[in-house]
């Protein structure tokens, strides 16, 4: 027992200072520090914000079901919402560490029992989802607490003690949902000759899974609050959704309840003690499971005889190079699951957000009431659109650290440089302007827009700074990509990338809410013409986004790509 | 000792048969070569004796200890040396043999007898300090050796290992193949260099199309053929024409 955990730490120990790259090398220490300390900014306002939402959310929704005395099924929504999140944005980065790690083959050559290797890979997949489900639901329980104390609800000092005790708690249950789920499924891929695009498919299918539930929940919460006389109070079908959601999520209860301070430390105990029972079981679980899945994973894709025959036909074709080039990269992006599914992400979360914009507010906000809600619609979906289809396409993101060591054979070809570059740049704009064609038809369908400055105006504008920070993501990733990893989840959840577009992409972003929210205040411009004037200013930062990051990015690609492993 | 008996690999989903009712032992004291030509079986046998591969048909005992009923026994005896560089590229060489070392519960003393021995003998003092990930491909392959030298095992499989070596370390390491012979332990490598092959080994197994062709013993060969190099040898089996091959 004493060795196992011995081995464990030990594991341990290696996979965090593999993942997390701490080391202490001379010299490089300045130049990680302002990196980190840049990701690290935009990580804050970026979680500044999202908690900021989900806090007003909370509080608002807390204090309309306080009087009907609904507030205990709020904070089992609140609770549910946080898992429900890490379960929906946790799937991949979870089959990433378990089932996807390069180190697979290494760990499986060792001594090391499986369920060692197993519990060492969940705490790492929980260590990653742990900040991120942290950065969602204190400020949502926190405000729900507050809003309890003040309306006088039954919440103590003692709440916000269980509360911190409770959140590390939170990703656990979606965490075990997913490895319960991936045990037999990883099973089944396996044999399957295309086991990496099987793989993608049956995630896809759980994606939607989610998404549909998703959805669900949305249509449920449509019009959470209404007034009734001069109180706001919660809507019939948001009633019921609540107390469906308690029901539901009943092993929550002993969280919930010591929340509330019935028996507060009894409670937390049950929840504590559940937890640690249902780690024990699924780590005895995947005793059985994990060697075998990690085996038939390693094996390889094999192949029939009509596959390799369908494999001459190919090398028989001779194609141009944008072509074959483009078919690399559509077959490398299918054929990985991570990057699969931060690309459907890009295509589908914004459409999501964009259909609970509509229901949360879309519906109670017209032009005739002192406030013209359209404009300020039109300010926040530009502001979201831009914002999340620039920042979540990982084609671009990492479209040169995607390669990995394969970097070195892409330099060995006699190809030049910039038409590497363009063909990256220009798949990247291909899900950029499906995601973009997709959300120009959802806008003026969702939200009743029928100004035609809007219309043609809201792609434009949307495409043209998504574009410019694809290109901009590129030139970044160029100058500096990552080519050592061991796990494409890991590159694409801890992308620095990412991170580091999204202070000027919320910057930019912020810019257009702002701007809907002082048009619709002001009463002088009227009559379609402040969407010219919102339009007109929103296209001059995109256009600028797009010129700047196009001329750096080819201004001399050449030299940067012939840096990368000098 | 390494003991394959009957051992066939069917991968599962398109039910290729990898390798087909191989059967061979390895005795201590002995230094085994095992040849193939490429997409023969070599790699997925080696990745079976070691553990990375399950497998459904036959058995394979490592000093006693099979693979499949027991696996962390029979793995403890193995020092294994891949032929990809899979090692954690974040870490440094001696965090990542420190991690080895950790696993195979090596004491600190003589882990770091072993590494005083093999860390210079490599050349990598100056560098075992370096992160993996500024490494080049030999000193990556000789990190890989290193960390499966460190629990002085008893069982010693190598992939390819020569691969990426300069020519000093690569005489080190057959220095060290013919030491652990001697000491009376078990050795166990592929190779595309049959000369190297034929030098170092005792015998030397062939494998073409996931079926063993022969297992013949070195010193028989140069005795009874003298007319017929290591390299005839391999290439009359694996290309169908073995009439002339026998010994």
């Amino acid at each position: 027992m004493n060795r196992d955990l011995a081995i464990l730490k030990s594991l341990l120990g290696v996979l965090i200072r593999n993942t997390f790259r701490i080391d202490r090398a001379k010299g490089e220490g300045k130049r990680r520090l302002s990196q980190a300390s840049n990701a690290k900014i935009s990580m804050l306002i970026a979680s500044v914000m999202f908690g900021l939402f989900g806090a007003m959310m909370a509080a608002m929704i807390t204090y309309a079901a306080i009087p009907m005395g609904l507030h205990v099924e709020v904070l089992y929504t609140l609770i549910l919402i946080t898992q429900v999140i890490v379960l929906f944005f946790g799937a991949v980065a979870v089959m990433g560490y378990l089932y996807f790690s390069n180190d697979n083959a290494l760990l499986s050559s060792l001594p090391i029992k499986p369920t060692l290797i197993f519990s060492a890979k969940f705490i790492m997949s929980y260590l990653s989802e742990l900040m991120f489900s942290a950065f969602i639901s204190i400020p949502m329980l926190t405000a729900y607490g507050i809003v309890c104390m003040v309306q006088g609800a039954g919440v103590a000092w003692h709440y916000f003690v269980f509360m911190l005790l409770g959140v590390p708690l939170l990703p656990l249950v979606p965490l075990f949902v997913i490895t319960l789920i991936s045990m037999p499924l990883m099973r089944i891929v396996s044999y399957f000759r295309r086991r990496t695009l099987a793989n993608t498919i049956v995630l896809g299918i759980l994606y939607v899974i989610c998404m549909a539930g998703y959805l669900a929940f949305v249509f449920g919460m449509q019009s959470v609050t209404v007034e009734v006389g001069d109180q706001t109070v919660i809507a019939a079908p948001a009633v019921a959704l609540f107390k469906a959601v308690r029901k539901f999520t009943i092993f929550n209860y002993n969280l919930v309840t010591a929340l509330a301070g019935q028996k507060a430390l009894l409670n937390f105990i049950i929840y504590l003690a559940a937890h640690i029972a249902l780690l024990a079981a699924i780590v005895g679980l995947s005793a059985f499971f994990y060697r075998k899945s990690i085996s038939s994973l390693m094996e390889g894709e094999g192949g029939s005889k009509s596959a390799k025959k369908k494999e001459k036909a190919e090398i028989a074709a001779k194609t141009s190079f944008y072509k074959s080039f483009f078919l690399k990269e559509v077959r490398t992006l299918v054929n990985t699951p991570a990057l699969m599914l931060s690309t459907i992400l890009t295509l589908l979360l914004p459409p999501l957000l964009m259909v609970f914009m509509a229901f949360t507010m879309g519906r109670t906000m017209g032009e005739d009431d002192g406030f013209n809600g359209k404009i300020f619609i039109t300010g926040y979906a530009t502001f979201l659109t831009f914002m999340l289809i620039s920042s979540t396409n990982m084609v671009s993101t990492i479209g040169i650290s995607r390669e990995g060591k394969n970097l070195y054979i892409l330099k060995t070809l006699p190809l030049p440089v910039r038409t590497i570059i363009k063909c990256k740049l220009y798949f990247a704009g291909i899900i950029t302007l499906s995601s973009t064609v997709i959300m120009s038809i959802m806008y003026p369908v969702m939200f009743g827009i029928t100004n035609p400055v809007a219309i043609v105006m809201f792609p434009v504008v949307v495409f043209s700074g998504s574009f410019g920070v694809n290109a901009l993501a590129l030139y970044s990733d160029l100058k500096k990509p990552v080519l050592n990893w061991t796990n494409i989840s890991q590159l694409t959840s801890n992308n620095k990338n990412t991170l580091r577009f999204m202070l000027p992409v919320l910057g930019v972003g912020f810019a257009y809410l702002a701007g809907g929210l002082v048009l619709a205040m002001q009463t002088a411009i009227t009559g379609g013409w402040e969407y010219v004037l919102f339009f007109g200013l929103a296209a001059i930062p995109a256009a600028i986004i797009l010129v700047v990051s196009l001329s750096r990015l080819f201004k001399n690609p050449e030299e940067m790509f012939e840096r990368i492993g000098n | 000792m390494i003991e394959v008996s009957n051992f066939s690999k069917t991968y599962s989903g398109s039910g290729v048969k990898a390798v087909d009712n191989v059967s061979f032992t390895v005795n201590s004291g002995e230094i085994f070569g095992f040849l193939g030509p490429n997409g023969a079986g070599k790699s997925t046998t080696i990745k079976c004796m070691t553990g990375i591969l399950s497998f459904s048909e036959g058995s394979i005992m490592i000093n006693g200890a099979d693979i499949r009923e027991n696996p962390t026994e029979a793995k403890k005896k193995i020092g294994f040396v891949p032929d990809e560089h899979i090692v954690y590229e974040g870490l440094t060489g001696m965090q990542y043999i420190n991690f080895i070392a950790d696993v195979f519960d090596v004491s600190t003393e003589r882990r770091k007898e072993l590494m005083g021995k093999y860390i210079p003998m490599f050349g990598m003092q100056d560098k075992i300090g370096e992160k993996i990930s500024n490494y080049s491909h030999g000193m990556k392959q000789k990190v890989c050796i290193l960390a499966a030298l460190v629990h002085d095992p008893e069982v010693f499989i190598l992939d390819e290992p020569m691969t990426g070596l300069d020519p000093q370390s690569s005489f080190q390491l057959k220095t060290i193949m013919t030491e652990f012979a001697k000491e009376g332990k078990t050795v166990f490598f592929s190779s595309h260099i049959l000369e190297v092959v034929e030098r170092l080994c005792t015998r030397v197994a062939i494998i073409d199309k996931g079926r063993l062709v022969t297992v013949c013993d070195m010193k028989e060969l140069r005795e009874k053929r003298s007319d017929l190099s290591l390299e005839s040898l391999f290439l009359s089996l694996t290309q169908g024409n073995s009439g002339d091959a026998k010994l």
